[in-house]
């Protein structure tokens, strides 16, 4: 097992989780763990902002006892109870940890690695303490029933009955998504936007905007929707192509070649961000508290967003841009980054990266320049931005750069997510 | 090119013979006493490894003949790096290299497929050899090395027009256009294996999305060369036979009988296999659709021959699905179900990874039987060899198999092979590939050998055969290498020495053989294409067209055995390809017979043909009316479903509806489509009507319809229960509905209708209590979305004017999953009975005290099947009721007995509100689930965390997935008779089951019925099945055509073949009924998804 966990964490980060042993950073290394072994178990995107979302509030609560100038979100998040108090002496710190793996465990296939994780961390943690292995004991306990309490908490969010549900079935009208190639793969997650909303309700939902409806006219804005993205294609330079495989963050990419078929372990378009999140946090060297803030409301603000999105192309269904330029201008067009398997609008990326860097952009001091190494794992340079708003409106662009979405889609998706990460900064009482 | 490195210690494999008194079938010789030094050495490089083209793992072929004529036959194989090898036998298995002096070695080049031919019929073999992979195409040229007639060969390919440029695979020779030389097909392949798995899509000119037709490149097609005065000439185009496929077999012979060569082309990947039927004129049209229901997903190697003596050849194409539970579960996964429908939309037609086994049905069809012959997996399969291996007269079944590295392993697809994917982009050297390369599961795997015990009875044995290796094997070839009389077997292996598989047949005394060599005609001097038939004492017919080209990427010996079993003496029938023919008598086993064409005549022939018994009266009818289904995917909501409720319609009902006294009948509608009534008119026609009633209803999936005169107004009236399983959770879309006639065929909805719900594809009526008043039995067959799940079956009367279920039979609430019922006497005391079948449950009778149901059912003891259908006749006259049973059949992997019955569990394992039943098998004595990873997984997601990985799943049993409190919690059901057959009765209902004939049991049986087809007094039967909507790994039951069977009078029946019995009725047929048109007796099948089909006996 130990093989084969070393055998797949990109180096960087290994040699990053070990510099670092101040306590005001667990919830940095815990994010990267988790990022990791989200990408070992091939979740999907949605599903991904799920598992990274419910340990950072688990976490958030734990800490929050600590620290009464930090709020509870219990009773600001729809169905959060507040936490069982610690009965005993605790390392908060130290609690916060293990409420955060206790939470991933639950939501992870590879608890393994987390355990390793969690042994790590109790190491570390005693050579610092003096050995004080009762303290340790009774704040790995205090964290456990945080974490517990979480998991009764997650455990009514629907999840669970949305696996009991028709899996995706093949619409026949002409605007409908269709599965496109290599894999013609059944459409992801149809059933997410039946997943709880933590912040949002019919009283305070983000505005939906329908996409143009469909037409094969040529002069109809869903066919120069296309010609755009088309146009665009047939001119593409370096850069864009460097920009668009710098933002796929397609984790469910299956290669073929004759029979010999293998999936492609990447990071998710959430975990890109949490990457980016956790740079800023090492960069400005946050302290503990902040640093569960950040992560917190940025990843929430994810979820909101992939759930949000997930509604919007389940109710249109709109069909990828390789669908209909294959079906109206160029059968053997292909997408430059693979065309993932769900409908088109929003964009899931765009609409992640504005609620994100929304986040981030109000947290984090500005102006706040960084560079992105996010990809290197992969061979692809890093970056450098001079705010979490252009990283966001290029991640957005991208999408248009790989050929996978039309222009609405990014605009009206990066709107709706700023929408959602204006919201959560308004509306949410933190620190 | 790396010269071989000849191991030190030979392996294991080969460990010396301790002498027997009886050997067993087989004996592996070692390659030091043979002298067969032959090592297939495969390195990977940093240019050539199985990441960079997997073709380089796909072995070589072996070419046995005769180059010397010294009457011992000798060895040629292709290496695919190294240096091609020909080996001189020297007589008692003794063998010299002779490769160098022959100057046959082809050094420098990449061989696939060889054969031996004798290109310019002197007298003196020649031998073809293929190329490939060389970006280089001068260096692909195929080569044809000319026997110069003194142990040296001259590669004179361009010479002939052999020198074929393309990426080929193996070549095959034989005459296409009957003008009594030799043609040529080489098989060549796309060079990018990335075409493999895409499909091009485009549209056409009506904007429909179409398959792009394929970009034909040079090299990279098919080639056929037809001989012209002995040189070869390309004519692909103006064949038909461009290409561009992965093809990795083919068979040049005749597959409809119509005296004309045809070609069977083998395909690997995505597209299907194609039978390229010829025309004449050497056009060819690939005519797979007309002739096979399904084919291999990933085509390998091929056979043709006669398994089961009936004069007809049948096909073997094999694949790639491994052998047992544990390596069926690891390697490859489910395929997924879009995808599948995918692929039929866009052409690709059915295509399950698994063996096929194709019965020559003999009208140009064919069907599989893979499953019954317990052929469909031998692991990732090469060669097939079809003969007569024990001589005892059955051809028996040789497969090699291996590949070097399991690339389809899961958990290296899905967990490992990104990474290392990633690492071998970066490798440096030709080490660090091998070092990275050496990361990917390797297994060598067995052998497989399928004994014919005849009446296509196979056993695969293995270890008692002496064939028991383990090993990378590919192409292979028989021959009497000692001329004894019996046929050792060659193979190539990969990295490995090749095996020279001695049979001992002869020495342990257990059979005998005739050998023939053929002296054929000028062109042809081998004779390739002649048939023929053996006879001996016992009538036991064996029929053999020779044709050395088989298998793959190699060649038989032209020395023709025939297995004579024990008999003293054989009489043989020769036809050669012109048709002239020679007979020979009372011919002696153990000798070497030549057979000369010049001493054959030409014969006219006398057979008259015998016109069938049945006969298609469909168009006469002038009904032409398809059954329509709505799209509606189970398996979306049921991952685990073994096959979809929603496709098991339609159900008919005759009756006169409009009182002329003449016939009519009714016909369900799935859901969204009608129910209509076909009024028969005077002229024996029929004309269809539409009715707003029924209109009103087409929302329901009909499921079973009855007439009866339930209103008592002297007129049919029509009763209709819904089935399928289309809207889960939602019981009030399964009404019982009543239809009122008003006399003359007009319908309106009775008001009993909408006040009981099930979804039932059972309905029967009578009035079983003598009280006046008919009582109906509606059988529920599924509770929509939760399948395992016992649905409700009821027993109604109508009292008072309304429609009532009696408390007192409530009983029968849940009887079971009912999918037949009728009302017959069972015990002889004038009291109907209720007989219940249906899946997962048994025969079940209830019988009838003076008026009063028994609440405790007789269930015939090991009678739990996967039933279809039941009818009464008294079939053995001895004045009571039998019962003629429908079921399952065991032409599946569903096969379940007594000793190991396929069981399902049921229940709601993860607590989150849906069914989760799980079906399991037997697979080498254990029981097994049966669903991949993949699917259980997508079932009940919880139990991602026990079976992280592919291999912890593997070996799981039922009680390795769930707890014992889970499980003590869970219904269990189970299947233990899967035979259709005839339960007789001995009056007082004591049954005893007598099993259909072996051709009923290749498909479920949905309709029985029962007439006299030769006009005895005995009762024979009609039989009509299939199931195309299973799930999509074990494939479609396509297996069914139809079937006669005659009644012997004592319960037993015998199959008339459809050549004789005409009664040729295909398709997904789920009903047969029997209506009077003009005085005679018609059939009609109704078909899913299919047209309405009427046989009637021919005058």
């Amino acid at each position: 097992m130990k093989t084969l966990f070393l055998f797949l964490v990109p180096l960087f980060l290994v040699q990053q989780i070990h510099a670092q042993n101040s306590t005001g950073n667990y919830l940095y290394r815990c994010n990267h763990k988790l990022v990791q072994v989200v990408m070992e178990d091939l979740f999907t995107p949605p599903v991904a902002t799920r598992v990274h979302v419910y340990p950072n509030i688990a976490a958030y609560e734990a800490l929050c006892k600590k620290n009464k100038n930090m709020t509870s979100l219990a009773g600001q998040l729809h169905g959060l109870d507040k936490s069982p108090d610690a009965t005993v002496a605790v390392d908060y710190s130290l609690s916060s940890c293990f409420a955060f793996t206790t939470v991933a465990k639950k939501l992870v296939y590879s608890e393994f690695l987390i355990n390793d994780f969690e042994n790590e961390e109790a190491t570390a943690w005693l050579k610092i303490n003096k050995n004080d292995s009762a303290l340790m004991k009774a704040s790995v306990a205090y964290g456990v029933t945080v974490g517990k309490h979480i998991i009764g908490y997650l455990g009514k969010d629907n999840y669970g009955y949305t696996r009991t549900l028709s899996r995706y079935v093949l619409s026949d009208s002409l605007g409908a998504w269709q599965p496109t190639g290599p894999n013609y793969a059944n459409a992801l997650e149809p059933n997410w936007p039946l997943i709880r909303s933590m912040v949002f309700d019919s009283s305070n939902s983000i505005k939906s905007i329908p996409p143009c409806p469909y037409s094969e006219e040529k002069n109809s804005e869903c066919y120069k929707n296309a010609m755009e993205v088309y146009t665009q294609s047939q001119k593409i330079d370096s850069t864009k192509k460097l920009i668009a495989s710098f933002w796929d963050c397609n984790p469910n990419i299956l290669r073929a070649s004759g029979h010999f078929t293998y999936f492609e372990h990447r990071i998710s378009p959430a975990g890109h961000w949490i990457g980016i999140t956790g740079e800023a946090v090492k960069k400005l060297n946050l302290e503990e508290y902040k640093t569960a803030q950040v992560y917190t409301l940025t990843i929430l603000a994810e979820f909101e967003a992939i759930l949000f999105c997930w509604t919007e192309k389940y109710k249109y269904n709109t069909l990828r841009p390789e669908t209909y330029i294959n079906r109206l201008i160029s059968p053997t067009w292909k997408s430059f980054i693979e065309t993932p398997p769900f409908p088109e609008y929003t964009s899931g990326h765009s609409t992640i990266s504005g609620a994100a860097s929304t986040i981030l952009m109000s947290l984090i001091p500005q102006p706040y320049t960084f560079i992105d190494s996010t990809e290197m794992y992969i061979g692809i340079p890093a970056r450098k931005f001079n705010s979490f708003k252009e990283a966001a409106d290029e991640a957005s662009m991208s999408r248009f750069y790989g050929g996978i979405h039309y222009m609405p889609a990014l605009d009206n998706g990066l709107k709706q997510g700023r929408e959602i990460g204006s919201y959560l900064i308004k509306n949410l009482k933190t620190l | 090119m790396n010269k071989i490195i000849l191991p030190v210690a030979l392996l294991l494999i080969f460990q010396s013979e301790k002498i027997k008194a009886q050997q067993t079938l087989f004996t592996l010789q070692h390659p030091d006493s043979t002298g067969v030094l032959f090592y297939n050495l495969i390195n990977d490089t940093k240019e050539l490894n199985v990441m960079t083209n997997e073709y380089y793992y796909n072995g070589g072929g072996v070419a046995v003949g005769d180059v010397n004529n010294d009457g011992l036959p000798d060895i040629f194989f292709s290496a695919n790096v190294n240096d091609c090898k020909l080996f001189i036998n020297e007589g008692n298995l003794k063998f010299k290299d002779v490769t160098e002096a022959a100057g046959v070695s082809a050094t420098g080049d990449y061989h696939t497929g060889t054969v031996m031919v004798d290109i310019n019929n002197d007298g003196w073999i020649d031998i073809y050899v293929c190329q490939d992979f060389d970006g280089d195409p001068e260096k692909r040229r195929n080569k044809l090395f000319v026997n110069n007639k003194n142990g040296t060969f001259t590669n004179r390919a361009k010479e002939y027009g052999v020198d074929d440029a393309g990426y080929s695979m193996a070549a095959y020779f034989n005459d296409t256009d009957n003008d009594g030389d030799l043609d040529l097909l080489v098989l060549n392949h796309p060079y990018q294996i990335q075409f493999a798995k895409t499909v091009h899509l485009t549209y056409n000119d009506q904007g429909v999305l179409v398959v792009a037709k394929d970009t034909i490149k040079p090299y990279e097609s098919d080639r056929f060369y037809e001989n012209i005065n002995g040189k070869y000439l390309d004519k692909t185009a103006e064949a038909g036979l461009e290409t561009h496929s992965f093809g990795l077999s083919a068979l040049m012979e005749d597959f409809n009988g119509d005296g004309l060569t045809d070609i069977y082309q083998a395909n690997d990947y995505l597209k299907p296999d194609y039978l390229f039927i010829n025309k004449g004129g050497n056009k060819f049209v690939n005519e797979f659709d007309k002739f096979f229901g399904h084919c291999p997903y990933f085509s390998m190697g091929t056979d043709y021959a006669d398994i089961n003596n009936d004069g007809l050849s049948d096909l073997i194409v094999d694949d790639m699905l491994p052998e047992g539970n544990d390596r069926q579960k690891q390697l490859g996964g489910p395929n997924n179900y879009d995808e599948f429908e995918k692929l039929m939309k866009y052409g690709n037609g059915y295509q399950y990874v698994k063996n096929v086994v194709q019965l020559n049905n003999g009208n140009n069809t064919y069907s599989d039987i893979s499953y019954y012959t317990g052929m469909a997996w031998s692991e990732w399969s090469w060669a097939v060899l079809i003969a007569d291996f024990d001589l005892d007269g059955w051809k028996d079944v040789y497969i090699t198999n291996g590949y070097m590295r399991d690339v389809t392993n899961m958990d290296y697809t899905k967990y490992r092979a990104d990474s290392l994917n990633k690492e071998l982009k970066k490798a440096k050297s030709d080490s660090d590939v091998v070092k990275l390369v050496s990361n990917i599961p390797q297994v060598k795997v067995l052998k497989c050998y399928f004994k014919n015990y005849g009446g296509l009875n196979f056993k695969r044995e293995v270890k008692s055969t002496g064939l028991d290796q383990f090993a990378w094997s590919f192409g292979a070839a028989y021959a009497d290498l000692d001329n004894d009389g019996d046929l050792e077997i060659v193979v190539n292996n990969s990295n490995d020495y090749a095996f020279i598989l001695k049979n001992n047949t002869i020495e342990n005394k257990t059979g005998a053989s005739v050998r023939i060599k053929l002296n054929g005609t000028a062109n042809n001097i081998h004779g390739i294409g002649t048939k023929i038939v053996a006879e001996t004492p016992d009538h036991l017919t064996q029929t053999l067209i020779f044709n050395p080209m088989k298998g793959y990427l190699s060649s038989h010996d032209n020395t023709i055995l025939i297995g004579v079993g024990k008999y003293p003496t054989v009489d043989l029938n020769i036809t050669w390809p012109d048709g002239k023919t020679q007979q020979l008598n009372g011919v002696t086993p153990n000798q070497l017979l030549t057979i000369n064409y010049a001493d054959a005549t030409e014969v006219t022939s006398d057979s008259t043909a015998i016109a069938p018994l049945f006969k298609d009266v469909t168009a006469d009818t002038k009904i032409n009316y398809t059954h329509t289904e709505n799209a509606y995917i189970d398996f979306k909501l049921e991952p685990l479903l073994p096959y979809r409720f929603s496709q098991l319609g339609p159900c008919i009902t005759v009756s006169d509806f409009n009182g002329d006294k003449l016939d009519d009948f009714f016909v369900v509608g799935a859901k969204e489509k009608a129910a209509v009534i076909f009024f028969q008119n005077a002229n024996n026609t029929f004309t269809k009507s539409d009715q707003s009633v029924f209109a009103a209803d087409k929302m329901f999936e009909d499921g079973a319809c009855i007439t009866i005169d339930f209103d008592r107004d002297g007129d049919n009236d029509l009763i209709v229960t819904c089935g399928g399983n289309e809207y889960p959770n939602m019981e009030l879309n399964y009404p019982v509905r009543f239809y009122l006639n008003d006399g003359k065929g007009n319908f309106s909805k009775s008001k009993f209708s909408n006040q009981f719900f099930t979804s039932a594809n059972t309905i029967t009526a009578d009035d079983y209590n003598k009280d006046g008043t008919i009582d109906y039995f509606i059988g529920g067959r599924t509770v929509p979305g939760h399948y395992g799940l016992i649905p409700n079956s009821y027993l109604l009367t109508i009292i008072n004017d309304s429609l009532t279920e009696l408390q007192s039979t409530r009983f029968l609430n849940k009887a079971g999953m009912v999918s037949t019922a009728l009302w017959a006497d069972i015990n002889n005391d004038s009291w109907k009975d209720l007989v219940l079948a249906g899946h997962w449950m048994p025969l079940t009778i209830y019988y009838n005290n003076n008026g009063i149901l028994n609440q405790t059912p007789q269930q015939l003891n090991n009678s739990s099947g996967w039933w279809n259908k039941i009818v009464i006749a008294d079939i053995d006259n001895d004045g009571d009721n039998d019962l003629l049973a429908g079921n399952l059949g065991m032409n599946t992997r569903y096969r379940g007995t007594v000793e190991k019955p396929v069981t399902m569990v049921v229940s709601d394992f993860d607590g989150n509100g849906s069914t989760d039943c799980l079906v399991s098998t037997f697979v080498k004595g254990k029981s097994y689930p049966i669903a991949f990873r993949d699917n259980l997984l997508d079932q009940m997601p919880y139990l991602r965390k026990k079976f992280l990985r592919y291999h912890q799943y593997a070996n799981a049993t039922l009680s390795d997935i769930f707890s014992a409190d889970q499980l003590s919690k869970a219904d269990n059901l189970k299947a233990n008779n899967m035979y259709s057959g005839v339960f007789i009765n001995d009056g007082v209902g004591n049954f005893t089951q007598i099993n259909f004939p072996t051709e009923a049991q290749l498909f479920p049986v949905n309709g029985i019925q029962i007439t006299n087809i030769n006009d005895d007094t005995i009762p024979d039967i009609l039989l009509a099945g299939n199931n195309y909507s299973t799930e999509v790994e074990t494939g479609r039951n396509d297996a069914g055509i139809g079937l006669a069977l005659i009644g012997r009078g004592d319960g037993s029946f015998g199959s008339l073949p459809v050549t004789q019995s005409g009664f040729f009725v295909p398709g997904d047929v789920k009903c047969l009924e029997k209506i009077i048109v003009g005085g005679k007796t018609i059939f009609i099948a109704g078909k899913n998804k299919g047209q309405l089909q009427l046989m009637r006996r021919a005058d």
